[in-house]
């Protein structure tokens, strides 16, 4: 027997709204999460993720706006009416139980038979491969295993939602990697509607269908990983996700949809104009290291933005590197390239280089100041 | 010891640190265990086992053997045991209102975030400042026949003569509550304190109510300081003598009491004796099936 849900309901927030006494946590949260999908809020500490989550729970009430649950108001509805499966940050599992027990304990709260209970936790305790360890205290297992245990014990009751705050957090690096497939596997199987927190952009990225990017008590942007992190729709989405590479600029002309754009070193280009900009505009231009090529061959050269620059250190990491070159007037452009096999020779320290990417790949952004 | 005097490599501490320093720890560690050593037997151990010795011996002073006489006569007497059947329902019963009474103010104590929780705690902590004695004076004050509560009565005309509130078994609980509450309320809060508040929150999320979420989590997670509490409360409750006196007038005999007439009014220091051995066995034993009793359900 599996445990799986056929019918995945959406989650939807309208307006939602909650202070902690004067301090706003979330301000106008508006989101529609659809059936059986998986997404991820993420932000930095503080941005009302988390509140946002435990209100989905009904452990926050919130002070306006509405909450859905496959289309019915929950707003008040008491949390342990909810049919909610959660796992917390540090588990939360029971001292006093087993794992088994932890495991029973949803449906003995929902008054199922003995019998029951014990082939659904069965059940789920094979489904996340625990089943040796039954009769095991938490405090006997290690932190994966608890992680494990915190998971099947939120699906055994076949929540309408399963909702994850920082589920990985407290594991290590390899663990995390591992669960992070897991997770991922589980959710399919399952099909269940699911909403993860996290501040780690990485997670967010490799777990989420959706990701819902929040700043302040507010949503800044939701879409796919890719969208989010090629497409990101503000100076703080694209600090947030993925490696900053950003350089100042003042706009010279807007003309037939092509900015061109003056950097502090003096140096032009011409990038695609996002609508909302104007001459003489001061902004930020971004792009993604992996975007940007060191040294371009002359025949890639036609068609791609090119700046010159002296390249001023190289940061090996394994698989690439990291090439830090200095443009000019103090600011710094990063290009990474790729360790496998053919890559040239790095050039040399304090030599001339040349940078290049496709116009498109560059994000221009009216500065904030 | 390393050994490897010219390796550079080598770190020193690695592993054992040298013998020597080892027997200068337990040295030093044993010094500092000797004064709390000393006193507890001292104090403890050594009147104990000279109680046993008088409780066996045929008379004293001037003992010519020993005998088992008067645990018999304290057994089979039916006064004595009237009294020892009191004593420990005196002490089950306050234990119980203790835990009972003591529970929500340990809870809100530990766990609530307000500003008021330090005039509460100071609150539980003022009474144990003031002696014993005084307290249970203000209990006399209180319930006397002259006292607060017939005074109020007796002005509202709900009654004509003064009620004897002051002679029986309950007015000794009540005495007895107010003293040991606060030894309940600490120990169940150091415990409650450390519940966390994610596993409360993970019983709500899987489906119970508040009722059971106390049953089912908060209590099993508070049992042991609920037991650590009932055991200085019950322990003291036994062994009480002056509430018992001044707040059953003579009316409720206790076995601290009995036995302190006993040895110092009849001067009979063997049956005396044997009765303290009896409450000091009879609490080990109540406290020995407690403690099993808890753990047993702790599994659970």
């Amino acid at each position: 027997m599996m445990i799986s849900s056929s019918d995945a309901v959406g989650v939807d927030l309208r307006g939602v709204r909650k202070w902690y006494g004067a301090v706003p946590a979330v301000r106008d949260v508006s989101l529609a999460i659809r059936p059986g999908e998986i997404v991820s809020f993420l932000g930095p500490s503080g941005c009302g993720k988390t509140t946002t989550l435990r209100m989905i729970a009904g452990l926050e009430h919130p002070d306006a706006g509405e909450i859905r649950i496959g289309g019915g108001l929950v707003n008040d509805v008491a949390p342990w009416k909810r049919n909610i499966g959660m796992v917390f940050q540090n588990y939360a599992l029971f001292p006093h139980m087993s794992v088994a027990e932890n495991v029973a304990f949803g449906l003995a709260m929902r008054r199922e038979g003995r019998a029951e209970i014990d082939a659904k936790v069965a059940a789920a305790m094979a489904q996340v491969r625990l089943t040796p360890l039954a009769d095991r205290r938490p405090s006997q297992l290690s932190g994966g295993q608890r992680q494990r245990v915190a998971l099947a014990r939120a699906i055994v009751t076949r929540p309408s939602v399963l909702l994850l705050d920082e589920p990985l957090a407290a594991l290590d690096r390899k663990l995390r990697e591992q669960m992070q497939v897991e997770i991922r596997q589980l959710q399919r199987e399952v099909g269940i509607t699911t909403v993860f927190v996290t501040h780690d952009q990485e997670e967010a990225l490799t777990l989420s269908d959706r990701v819902v990017v929040m700043e302040a008590g507010r949503v800044v942007q939701t879409g796919t990983p890719a969208e989010v992190y090629e497409r990101p729709r503000s100076r703080f989405v694209s600090d947030f996700i993925g490696f900053t590479n950003a350089v100042a600029g003042r706009i010279e002309a807007v003309e037939g949809g092509t900015a061109t754009v003056t950097m502090r070193s003096g140096q032009t280009i011409r990038v695609p104009a996002e609508a909302g900009l104007a001459a003489a505009q001061a902004v930020d231009l971004v792009v993604r290291p992996e975007k940007v090529e060191l040294n371009p061959p002359a025949e890639a050269r036609p068609g791609r933005a090119l700046v010159s620059g002296t390249l001023r250190h190289s940061v090996y990491t394994g698989a690439v590197t990291y090439h830090h070159v200095d443009i000019g007037a103090g600011e710094t452009l990063i290009a990474m390239a790729s360790n496998g096999d053919g890559h040239g020779e790095a050039p040399v320290l304090g030599s001339p280089v040349t940078l290049g990417f496709r116009p498109e790949n560059m994000l221009v952004f009216a500065s904030a100041v | 010891m390393s050994t490897a005097v010219s390796g550079s490599t080598d770190v020193p501490f690695a592993s054992a640190p040298p013998r020597r320093i080892v027997h200068r720890r337990t040295f030093g560690l044993g010094l500092l265990l000797a004064p709390g050593l000393l006193i507890l037997t001292a104090g403890l151990l050594w009147p104990c086992l000279t109680m046993l010795q008088v409780s066996l011996q045929d008379r004293f002073p001037d003992p010519t053997g020993y005998t088992l006489d008067h645990y018999r006569a304290v057994l089979t007497d039916a006064y004595y045991l009237r009294i020892i059947g009191r004593t420990f329902l005196l002490a089950g019963v306050v234990t119980l209102l203790t835990a009972v009474l003591g529970f929500p103010v340990a809870w809100y104590l530990a766990r609530s975030s307000s500003r008021r929780k330090h005039l509460i705690f100071l609150g539980i902590i003022a009474p144990l400042l003031v002696s014993i004695i005084v307290r249970t004076l203000g209990w006399t004050i209180i319930l006397g026949n002259e006292g607060l509560v017939n005074a109020i009565l007796r002005g509202l005309g709900v009654i004509d003569e003064p009620l004897k509130l002051m002679q029986g078994f309950w007015s000794v609980v009540l005495g007895m509550v107010h003293i040991l509450l606060p030894f309940m309320i600490l120990s169940v809060a150091a415990v409650v304190g450390k519940i966390d508040r994610s596993c409360l929150e993970a019983a709500t999320v899987l489906g119970a109510d508040p009722l059971r979420r106390f049953l089912k989590v908060a209590l099993p997670l508070s049992v042991q300081g609920i037991a650590s509490g009932s055991v200085i409360v019950f322990c003291l409750t036994v062994g009480a003598f002056v509430t018992p006196v001044m707040l059953g007038r003579g009316q409720v005999s206790v076995l601290a009491v009995t036995i302190h007439e006993q040895m110092v009014v009849l001067v009979d220091w063997p049956t005396g004796a044997a009765a303290a051995m009896i409450l000091t066995s009879g609490t080990l034993v109540v406290l020995a099936a407690y403690g099993l009793f808890l753990r047993r359900h702790a599994r659970r």
